[in-house]
């Protein structure tokens, strides 16, 4: 009795600490998990209404029968605005252009800046990296200014060319192809491929982790970008889902239609999930710092 | 025909990477460059392998002048420290990758990729990813992938390092093996030395950008240039004591510390600082001996106690054969407690003390008949 007594007493005790720190780590998951969560969920309470009024009591689950009738009217008349189909396509059109071209010039220009030995290298790596402290905003007008001097006010590629080279890009790149061993090229250099083809075929596949991190920043960036479409595009042709955003905010925002305004977020936020989803075992590894790596 | 090496030299800005390197490794030789990290030694492979272009020089390949070659077209094949595999790519891909390049028919790079991986007993994991390997196994498939290409010259840069103690011994043997069976010219970089010993024809010994020694590893031992290839090769390496030389009676010594050690025949050198270079299986724990020195620990390996002490602030070492010392006597040493020793037989090396250049080698022999003066010898 007394030797089990203490046997009892004794094993919790070391375990206390393990205990608490799990509680601790749990608990500060759970609490940030529902602080990101809650706007999801107001979004899709909201997507679930049928009117511009908000109910009283409000009907806290927008799961029910009547919730869910609501949302397919809403996403019916959201989809029958206008050219929405059209805006739509043109988002993806201009994302995945501005994924392609970004994730291209960026593991180009850092593979360039991991390998290659020229004069200002270290100094022209800065520049590039200072260049992410400088808000679009403030370039925003200088670039303005070139696309209409060079006639590409509303067009795809005035659209598409200014948001290409992404200096996180870049950086990304660089820094995964620097853990990435010298000696796998000076195998392949050996074993005949050209310098062009070793970084086709032996180094960019292996920064795939990295690739998959610049392709999910670029998309995000670029799918929710706002201010560039918004000085770029004159013609209703041309609208990416942030500008049809503001639609639904009503004539001189008198009146905000958010269970509208709602369910184009929904219909927005799905390509970001699933780029996101598709590159997400990837890109923990291509954001972390591999130490592993030797 | 092998590899021939001409007046190369390597300048990373004002710095001499490699200075005047001059080597001819004949056909089907297995050579080793042997030399501590920094040495260049690698870079040396790699101006072989046209990984790098020398600022001066040629390199020849069986007899043609590679110099400005890309990697590829010099037909060298190479074996990499870190395996250097493709991560991305299967066993198969990784070995027949070169021959893909060089648009062989299909079946017949199956053919000699399979041929190969039996060789090595790796053909179970063509499929596999190299990750999915051990590191010997890994090795292999980089030696699988240099052995497929059918090469005139084998570069291998410290391809043992990064697998432990027991699969190196066991990849020693193997390698040695591979090499006697192909018969190709092989040029292999290393830092250690018994590796070196034990694969080599010959080695050559690199410090600093420049060779500093070439030869077979008997002669390197037995015969060492300067006191850098002393304190190299061999292990324990060699003890190296700064003595002065002084003429009493008609003759020649050596004093340590001011103790005479040991009784030389005349010097070719008028000098009066040396470097004496004694072996450790040279010297005796003697408690009469002239060196003094201050125990330190004592190490077992094997049949023999490497006594490790210091003398004049200097790391002496002696081992001594177990049966033969006085174990127990050993034993007893505490740290710092003084001991000393005596010269037995072996060979004495005398080296300048500034160069470091070898001015007399000589047997304990030699010494004894030194040590009467010349006339004694006469009258008996």
């Amino acid at each position: 009795m007394f030797n089990g007594e203490q046997r009892v007493t004794r094993k919790p005790v070391k375990r206390v600490h393990k205990q608490a720190r799990d509680i601790l780590i749990y608990g500060v998951s759970i609490i940030l998990a529902i602080i990101y969560l809650v706007p999801f969920y107001w979004t899709v309470l909201k997507a679930f209404r049928n009117s511009i009024f908000a109910n009283f009591p409000p009907d806290m689950n927008p799961l029910s029968k009547t919730s869910l009738a609501y949302f397919l009217t809403n996403l019916k008349t959201v989809w029958g605005f206008g050219d929405f189909p059209l805006w739509y396509l043109n988002s993806v059109v201009v994302s995945v252009a501005v994924v392609a071209g970004s994730v291209f010039v960026g593991s180009l220009a850092g593979y360039a800046f991991a390998r290659l030995k020229f004069p200002g290298r270290d100094l022209l790596f800065y520049a590039v990296l200072a260049t992410l402290m400088i808000p679009f905003p403030v370039i925003s007008i200088a670039s303005y200014v070139f696309m209409l001097d060079i006639h590409w006010l509303s067009t795809y590629q005035g659209l598409i060319f200014p948001q290409i080279a992404s200096a996180l890009d870049v950086f990304i790149m660089r820094q995964y192809f620097m853990t990435i061993p010298e000696e796998v090229e000076f195998a392949a250099k050996i074993d005949g491929l050209k310098p062009w083809q070793i970084f086709f075929k032996v180094s960019a596949p292996m920064a795939a982790p990295a690739i998959a991190a610049a392709t999910i920043f670029s998309f995000i960036s670029s799918w929710n970008n706002f201010l560039w479409p918004l000085m770029e595009v004159h013609s209703l042709n041309l609208f990416t889902l942030p500008l049809v955003l503001n639609f639904f905010k009503g004539a001189n925002g008198t009146q905000i239609y958010w269970n509208q305004m709602m369910t184009v977020n929904i219909l927005t936020i799905i390509p970001t999930v699933v780029i996101f989803a598709l590159f997400e075992k990837y890109f923990i590894r291509g954001i972390s710092i591999d130490v592993s790596a030797r | 025909m092998g590899v021939r090496i001409e007046n190369l030299r390597l300048k990373y800005g004002d710095k001499l990477a490699l200075d005047d390197i001059n080597l001819e490794v004949n056909d089907g030789e297995f050579l080793v460059i042997l030399g501590s990290s920094g040495s260049g030694k690698t870079t040396l492979l790699r101006c072989v392998s046209g990984l790098i272009e020398p600022t001066e020089g040629s390199v020849y390949i069986d007899d043609v002048d590679v110099t400005g070659y890309y990697p590829s077209d010099r037909n060298v094949a190479m074996v990499f420290q870190n395996f250097a595999l493709y991560p991305h790519m299967t066993v198969y891909d990784n070995i027949s990758l070169n021959l893909k390049l060089k648009k062989l028919p299909r079946n017949e790079i199956q053919k000699r990729v399979e041929e190969v991986a039996r060789t090595l007993h790796i053909d179970g994991y063509l499929k596999k990813y190299p990750k999915q390997l051990s590191g010997g196994e890994q090795q292999r498939v980089g030696l699988a992938r240099a052995m497929v290409r059918d090469p005139s010259v084998y570069l291998m840069d410290e391809p043992l390092s990064n697998l432990d103690a027991k699969l190196r011994h066991e990849m020693l043997g193997e390698l040695r093996n591979f090499h006697d069976r192909v018969g190709k010219t092989t040029i292999y970089v290393c830092h250690d030395q018994d590796e070196a010993m034990a694969l080599a024809d010959r080695i050559v010994i690199i410090n600093g950008g420049r060779i500093v020694q070439v030869g077979d590893p008997t002669e390197l031992y037995d015969h060492p240039r300067d006191s850098f290839v002393a304190s190299f090769i061999g292990n324990p390496p060699m003890n190296l004591l700064d003595c002065t030389v002084s003429k009493e009676r008609g003759v020649t010594g050596l004093y340590f510390q001011g103790k005479k050690i040991t009784a030389v025949p005349d010097l070719p050198e008028e000098t009066e600082r040396v470097t004496l270079g004694i072996r450790p299986e040279s010297l005796i724990p003697d408690a009469k001996g002239p060196i003094e020195a201050e125990f330190d620990y004592t190490i077992l390996s094997g049949s023999n106690n490497e006594i490790n002490s210091l003398a004049g602030g200097k790391p002496l070492k002696a081992v001594v054969r177990r049966s033969m010392s006085n174990v127990s006597e050993i034993n007893r040493y505490q740290h710092g407690d003084l001991m000393h020793f005596s010269i037995g037989k072996g060979m004495l090396y005398i080296f300048n003390a500034e160069t470091g250049k070898i001015i007399k080698e000589m047997s304990t022999d030699e010494i004894e008949s030194a040590e009467r003066p010349d006339n004694t010898v006469q009258r008996f």
